[in-house]
C-alpha cells in the first residue's frame, strides 16, 4: 500500500529539491546560479554581478525537476555561515576557481569541513572546475588531487570543467545531477 | 540491559563489509555494469537508464548485499588523465573487476597498457581479480578466447591470486549474476588475507 501512495505521489509532481552552491568568494557561484534561472542567456554571452553578501535563491526547473538553489557569499567572514542552510539539502555543488592555485588550499579546507557534517551525509556532490577558459586552468584530474577528493570513500561525487561566464559544461552538470537526483529518491 | 540486547542484535545482523574496485578504460561500461548490479541484487531499485549514463569523473558508489555480506563498490573515472587517481584506493580494496569494451579491438592494447599499470602495484598482490569482456552483445566482438591469451601475457605479475575472465553484456545483464557470485566467493576464501572491515556503526 506505502508502494502505491509513494508512487502516485511520485506521479502528481515531486517535492522541491534543495541544492546548495558554495565555493570561495569569486570561484563563479552567482554566475553559475543564473545561467541556470535564465537559459535564454545566450551562450557566449557575459552576465556581470558583484560579490554576494549573504544569500541569492532562485527557483529553478530542470527536466521536470523543481530545484530550489541557493548560492551563499563565499568570503571568508561569511563562510561559518553556510552551515545554517545544510539541513534538508539534496545536493551540493561546489565551486572551484580552476586558475587560482594559491587558494586552492583553503578550498579543500573548506570542503572538507564540510563534508564531515553529519546534514550533508546523504547529498550528492558536484564539483564544479570552473573558469576553464582562462590560461593555467587546472584539470580535471588536478582538481580532483589538490581537492582532495580521493579520500571519499562513500560518497557519490562527479567533477565537471565548466566556464560559467562562457556558459560551456554547465548543461552536462545539470544533467547528471538531475539523473543522480532522479535516482536517490 | 539496553546496551547488551543492543550489543545482541547488532552481532546477530552484523555484516561484514569488501570494497570493489571497478576499473577499466573510458566507455568500457564500468558505470552500466555498476547500474545493472544494483538492478539485480538491490529490490525496487531504480537504475539509471543506459542512455542517461556519462562519462565518468569523480566515484559511484553501490551497496549490494549478497551471500551474508555487504559488497560495496567504487567505479572510477578511465579517462587517461584519470588513472593516475586509481591508486589511492588499492590499499583499502578487496578484490578488482577489470572491465574492456570487448567490440573495440583498437584499444585493447592501450587497455592492456593500463591493466599491467595497475597490477603491478604492490597493494594489490593477492588482491582476486575479475576482467570482465564487455559488449558481448555487439556482433563480431572479442570473446573470452581472444581476450584471455592477451592477459595471460602478464601472468607474472597476476601471480597465484584467483582470476578468471568472464564474458557479460552490462546493457541487458547477461553473466552479471554470475560474476559478482564468483567475485564475492573469492574475496570471502582470500579475507584470512585481506579481512573485511569492521562496520563501524
Amino acid at each position: 500500500m506505502g508502494g502505491l501512495l509513494s508512487y502516485f505521489k511520485s506521479l502528481f509532481g515531486s517535492r522541491e529539491m534543495r541544492i546548495l552552491i558554495l565555493g570561495l568568494d569569486g570561484a563563479g557561484k552567482t554566475t553559475i546560479l543564473y545561467r541556470q534561472v535564465s537559459p535564454e542567456i545566450l551562450v557566449g554571452e557575459v552576465v556581470t554581478t558583484i560579490p554576494t553578501i549573504g544569500f541569492n535563491v532562485e527557483q529553478v526547473t530542470y527536466k521536470n525537476l523543481k530545484f530550489q538553489v541557493w548560492d551563499l557569499g563565499g568570503q571568508t567572514s561569511i563562510r561559518p555561515y553556510w552551515r545554517c542552510y545544510y539541513s534538508n539539502t539534496d545536493a551540493v555543488i561546489y565551486v572551484v576557481d580552476s586558475a587560482d592555485r594559491d587558494r586552492i588550499g583553503i578550498s579543500k579546507q573548506e570542503l572538507v569541513s564540510m563534508l564531515e557534517e553529519e546534514e550533508l551525509r546523504g547529498a550528492v556532490l558536484v564539483v564544479l572546475a570552473n573558469k576553464q577558459d582562462l590560461s593555467g586552468a587546472m584539470s580535471v584530474a588536478e582538481v580532483h588531487q589538490a581537492l582532495g577528493l580521493d579520500a571519499l570513500r562513500a560518497r557519490t561525487f562527479q567533477i565537471f570543467k565548466t566556464s560559467a561566464t562562457k556558459g560551456e559544461g554547465l548543461d552536462t552538470a545539470m544533467e547528471w545531477l538531475a539523473n543522480a537526483l532522479t535516482n536517490k529518491k | 540491559m539496553f546496551t547488551l540486547l543492543y550489543g545482541l542484535w547488532k552481532w546477530i545482523f552484523r555484516k561484514d563489509e569488501y570494497f570493489i574496485l571497478i576499473l577499466g578504460l573510458d566507455n568500457a561500461g564500468k558505470t552500466t555494469y555498476l547500474e545493472q548490479t544494483k538492478t539485480r541484487f538491490t529490490k525496487n531499485y531504480k537504475a539509471l537508464p543506459p542512455n542517461k549514463v556519462t562519462a565518468t569523473v569523480g566515484l559511484n558508489i553501490g551497496k549490494v548485499d549478497t551471500l551474508g555480506v555487504r559488497l560495496n563498490f567504487w567505479d572510477l573515472g578511465g579517462q587517461e588523465e584519470l588513472q593516475s587517481l586509481w591508486d589511492k584506493y588499492y590499499a583499502e580494496c578487496h578484490a578488482i573487476i577489470y572491465v574492456i569494451d570487448a567490440s573495440d579491438r583498437s584499444r585493447l592494447a592501450e587497455s592492456k597498457a593500463a591493466f599491467d599499470q595497475m597490477i603491478k602495484s604492490e597493494h594489490l598482490i593477492g588482491v582476486p581479480l575479475l576482467i570482465l569482456a564487455n559488449k558481448q552483445d555487439i556482433p563480431d566482438c572479442m570473446g573470452v578466447r581472444e581476450v584471455k591469451p592477451v592477459f595471460a601475457d602478464s601472468g607474472d605479475l597476476i601471480g597465484r591470486r584467483d582470476c578468471l575472465v568472464m564474458p557479460i553484456c552490462a546493457l541487458n545483464g547477461e553473466g552479471v549474476e554470475e560474476s559478482i557470485q564468483w567475485l564475492t566467493d573469492c574475496v570471502l576464501r582470500n579475507s584470512t588475507i585481506r579481512p573485511p572491515k569492521e562496520d563501524k556503526e
